[in-house]
């Protein structure tokens, strides 16, 4: 769902989809130096990151469910 | 999850929750672990006394990166003056600018005419409209439609026009602070209504806090919305006009409201719905409606009505720019604009049009959407001053009702917010120039500072996630702002109230990312109140504004514009002002010309049925 893979065979590590996602899903990982999905949940889908990554690394579908949050403890 | 709901207890020690952060350590780094709940512990708590601060001194401070930002700091900088600008994402690609691709330019060599174009305006706005800003767009925009021409925007070979303000900006020297939100709005002595002297944020990335020192500040954070239930926030916060509510700057337009459409495939994919913008590059528009956008189909879902789509409303040829309202106009795709190569595209019939979407057309995406240029913070004079001394605005959070009631013509958005954000840069910067650099009190920073991290360091409290989806679905129904009613709109009331008052001083943030989503679910709450308490207010129907108990214009009481600003009790006081004499309509046109567009049960409740 929503982002899915940032393949890292691929990943250069430019870090041009962390600066990209306009919803912070997409952070570095500095000791593989591969940007990796952390906060997918936040995905809105937009595809930018796809769009400017430079070597094609990133899968992005367009469904997305919503996540299940419990209401208190 | 289950592992922290037993452990959310009362009892839990500091030691604990210490062991608790080590633990999770490696499970924050799978993704969607925590991706939020109710009450419980917060895994991140941290203590932020040791924060690193990053201090900034500087002239002009911009507060976002679109085309009103972006032409404010370009202006700013023209004068000569240190001009800082900070983007909760980047430049160009953060909120609604690269979805935005027309720009109108009203230009007399093509024929266009000067009093047709602002009757038109006059109509479609319902008469709320402000023809002073709309002067200013009809004399500027060619200047700043020669102005994203030479920057680059509208040549084949950018990578894509909106990267194009970035370079401009780097290349103009404008210092800027990517990656960082804002969240506060400093004043002398912190005291609101004292002049506002910078604004404190911080930094997605290292979590320091960013401190600029400013002699004027520029709002062009943007508009806000209401997602659906489940759809992702970040955009369209209301951080601007929240932030400046918080010092004592007067908000208006609360009341219009627009929405987005969606489809039934895939009905979250923003891609799906707003590729064919992406890709159709910036082009000059020209078409000024005779007739405002309705909400004939949120009607019709209420009277239970044949499903309209398309009644009412501008004609099609493709939805408005700024990426904005579809409402209840036809999304065609963008004129010219190929179809995106994302998932979702229509090849059957009777779904939408290439580009936008598959299966069949839907409400909603989002909703309580403000009017393009008439919502956001109250302008004092033509550079969009507020009556804060050091706050300017431009934009999607400028109330210059450049529009009123109902969006009036496609790419009036986008070239509103170049319009006056050229002029705010320059009213910016002839202000700065005659007051000194300010000083702030360090305990004044510290205390600023110790209340935007507060939701870093509780040890539990709600999930941002979870009081946003509470939000969501308290303020999305189509019967609380699309269809209102006294009854529904003080329901709502009492839950956002109850939100923001009991609720949002116990958010709780993990991380830097979770402590973005605290700062805009509490403005989203604030701008859940005014939403909800201008509606109230005005006891008519206009425009996008239909009141189910008051389904009719009322021009003697409500040729007026409502503002809502915080009392000295710290609530929310509204009034209304009304519009000049000048600028109403001719009363001696029959009411059913004098608006076009019509409103379930008007005509009865008239005695003209």
């Amino acid at each position: 769902m929503a982002i899915e893979l940032i393949d890292p065979r691929t990943c250069i590590g430019c870090g041009t989809c962390v600066d990209t996602c306009p919803t912070d899903v997409i952070r570095m990982n500095e000791q593989t130096q591969h940007a990796v999905i952390m906060y997918p949940e936040d995905c809105q889908i937009c595809n930018m990151c796809v769009n400017f990554c430079p070597v094609d690394a990133i899968t992005v579908t367009p469904d997305k469910s919503m996540p299940i949050l419990t209401a208190w403890g | 999850m289950s592992t922290l709901n037993r452990v959310s207890l009362p009892g839990l020690t500091r030691r604990d929750f210490l062991k608790m952060a080590g633990m999770t350590t490696a499970a924050l780094m799978v993704p969607g672990f925590f991706s939020g709940c109710g009450y419980t512990a917060n895994p991140g708590a941290a203590s932020m006394s040791a924060a690193v601060q990053k201090s900034i001194n500087t002239d002009i401070l911009v507060i976002g990166g679109g085309m009103a930002g972006t032409f404010a700091a370009v202006a700013a900088k023209e004068q000569g003056l240190n001009v800082t600008l900070v983007d909760k994402g980047t430049v160009g690609r953060s909120g609604a600018t690269p979805w935005a691709n027309g720009m109108s330019v009203f230009d007399e060599a093509l024929g266009h005419n000067r009093a047709e174009w602002i009757a038109n305006v006059s109509r479609s706005s319902e008469y709320v409209n402000n023809r002073d800003w709309l002067e200013q767009m009809l004399d500027n925009s060619k200047t700043r439609w020669d102005d994203v021409v030479s920057w680059g925007m509208t040549r084949a070979d950018v990578r894509h026009p909106s990267l194009v303000l970035r370079e401009k900006l780097v290349d103009s020297g404008v210092e800027l602070i990517e990656r960082t939100m804002m969240t506060t709005l400093l004043t002398q002595d912190g005291k609101d209504g004292s002049r506002v002297v910078g604004a404190m944020g911080f930094s997605l990335d290292t979590e320091e806090a960013v401190v600029v020192l400013a002699k004027a500040t520029i709002m062009c954070a943007g508009a806000g919305a209401f997602k659906a239930p489940g759809f992702p926030i970040h955009s369209l916060t209301s951080d601007g006009d929240a932030m400046a509510y918080r010092v004592g700057a007067i908000i208006s337009g609360k009341e219009w409201i627009d929405f987005h459409w969606t489809n039934t495939e895939n009905p979250a994919s923003c891609w799906s719905q707003w590729g064919g913008m992406w890709n159709s590059g910036l082009a000059k528009e020209s078409i000024v409606f005779t007739a405002g956008m309705t909400l004939d189909s949120a009607f019709s879902i209420h009277t239970g009505e044949t499903f309209s789509n398309i009644a009412g409303g501008p004609p099609p040829g493709g939805p408005p720019p700024a990426g904005a309202d579809s409402g209840n106009v036809p999304p065609g795709p963008p004129p010219g604009g190929p179809p995106p190569d994302g998932a979702g595209n229509a090849d059957a019939p009777p779904g939408p049009p290439p580009g936008m979407g598959g299966g069949t057309r839907v409400l909603g995406a989002a909703t309580g959407l403000g009017i393009h240029k008439a919502e956001g913070i109250w302008p004092t004079n033509m550079q969009g001053a507020s009556n804060i001394p050091g706050l300017f605005a431009a934009g999607d959070g400028l109330a210059s009702m450049l529009c009123g009631a109902s969006y009036t013509g496609l790419g009036m958005s986008l070239m509103g917010s170049a319009t006056q954000g050229y002029a705010a840069g320059q009213g910016a910067a002839e202000y700065a120039r005659q007051v000194a650099a300010p000083t702030l009190p360090d305990d004044v920073i510290a205390s600023a500072q110790a209340a935007m991290f507060a939701p870093r360091e509780r040890e539990s409290g709600f999930s941002p996630a979870w009081v946003t989806q509470v939000m969501q679905n308290t303020m999305f129904p189509y019967f609380v702002l699309l269809v209102k009613h006294e009854d529904r709109l003080k329901a709502a009331l009492s839950t956002i109230t109850f939100l923001r008052e009991h609720i949002a001083p116990r958010l709780t943030a993990k991380d830097a990312h979770d402590l973005r989503l605290a700062h805009e679910t509490q403005n989203m709450l604030l701008n859940a109140e005014m939403k909800l308490r201008a509606s109230l207010f005005r006891t008519e129907s206009r425009g996008t504004h239909y009141r189910e108990d008051y389904p009719a214009r009322n021009d003697d009481e409500w040729l007026a514009w409502v503002l809502l600003q915080k009392g000295p009790d710290g609530h929310m006081t509204v009034t209304k002002k009304f519009i000049p004499e000048a600028w109403k309509p001719d009363m001696s046109i029959p009411y059913e010309e004098r608006y076009p567009n019509r409103f379930p049960g008007e005509l009865e409740y008239l005695g003209l049925a």
